[in-house]
């Protein structure tokens, strides 16, 4: 098969039908209610973060008999939520911005960026955090839990650790498996191609 | 009513969307994951509408939307499930027998995807826009290479789609 003259062939194929019924007011609702999906979301992500924060604020003017450790944690929480919230955001950002009309080589530099920064995020941010995120809470239980007693002293550690452990060890192990099967073969597969059409 | 933008994305959709279903179809061998490809393609377009400057032409600027659209596009689970199979046999001896035109023909073109499908995704984009008769200069401005990488490669993909095509050459 000589692909010159096969050419002429290759372009004589139509789109579906049904696909070219798609360019109708239709479509360019759905693509309009898309970017609105993403804003809501965006904002619904805002709001339960400003939530959270004006409980904990709240906590740290109600309660008046509590050490300087008390105040720290819950500082150190707002804090930690903000930077993840900002971190989010980012990554929300970036991949929200992606200028798909550049040359695709300068596209793929952007594209293997990006997804190298999701992956930081996994594995630098997320253990970091959990650390920090632990210490917090434990300080905090510490400050609170000298009005109990020795026993549920003990026990509210024990719970709160095994909750906490477990959850970030769930989460993490979810999250490094979706990098394994989605973003790991994605990277290299985007790496070869910018290696490819560097050479 | 329609805005002017709208207006213009409806026209270019028109204007192009054989191109882009065809390059979609180039990337990945399944058509439902190409018309899958092709929506995403038609909203990365709507998109980066308000920004089109004109700098380029507006063809190079659509293809340039596929391509990348293609490269980024999500392939959870779906992987071209042709690449490494053989072409069926009753492909190559239908047409040997002669059967009707019409049915040559579309087995040519569903034996080039099969063959195309094989291919590395780099090799299915550039492949995909020169059976589009897009001049070299122009791939090469859209995937951001060199006109001689282009030429080269170009051929190398010929050798191998022949080789794919005509295995006892």
């Amino acid at each position: 098969m000589n692909l010159d003259d096969f050419k002429s062939n290759w372009q004589n194929q139509k789109s579906p039908a049904e696909l070219r019924t798609a360019q109708t007011n239709e479509l360019v609702e759905k693509m309009k209610s898309f970017d609105q999906n993403l804003t809501r979301q965006n904002w619904w992500m805002s709001i339960a973060f400003a939530v959270t924060t004006v409980f904990l604020t709240g906590f740290f003017f109600y309660f008046k008999d509590f050490g300087m450790a008390f105040y720290g944690t819950i500082v150190g929480v707002i804090v930690l939520m903000a930077l993840s919230i900002w971190l989010f955001w980012k990554r929300k950002i970036l991949s929200t911005q992606q200028d798909f009309s550049q040359e695709s080589r300068q596209f793929l530099e952007g594209r293997i960026a990006q997804l190298e920064y999701n992956k930081k995020i996994t594995r630098i941010y997320m253990p970091i955090y959990a650390i920090v995120l632990t210490t917090l809470i434990m300080i905090y239980i510490g400050e609170v839990g000298q009005l109990m007693e020795r026993k549920y002293q003990l026990m509210a550690y024990g719970i709160t650790l095994t909750y906490i452990v477990l959850i970030m060890i769930y989460g993490m192990r979810k999250q490094y498996r979706k990098d394994r099967e989605t973003i790991d073969p994605m990277l290299e597969e985007l790496q070869e191609m910018k290696k490819n059409w560097g050479e | 009513m329609k805005s002017n933008l709208e207006k213009q994305f409806l026209d270019l959709v028109k204007m192009h969307q054989d191109k882009i279903f065809r390059l979609c179809r180039a990337y990945l061998y399944e058509p439902n994951q190409a018309e899958d490809l092709y929506q995403e393609v038609l909203i990365n377009i709507w998109k980066s509408l308000p920004q089109f400057k004109g700098t380029s032409a507006i063809a190079t600027w659509v293809y340039r939307i596929t391509v990348n659209t293609a490269i980024s596009f999500n392939r959870k689970e779906k992987k071209n499930p042709i690449v490494g199979q053989d072409i069926p046999e009753h492909l190559t001896s239908d047409l040997e027998a002669g059967v009707q035109a019409k049915q040559a023909e579309e087995n040519q073109m569903q034996q080039m995807h099969r063959a195309i499908a094989q291919l590395e995704p780099q090799d299915r984009v550039i492949i995909g826009l020169y059976l589009e008769d897009v001049a070299y200069k122009e791939i090469a401005n859209i995937i951001g290479a060199s006109t001689n990488l282009v030429g080269v490669k170009i051929n190398r993909i010929k050798t191998k789609l022949t080789k794919i095509l005509n295995p006892t050459i």
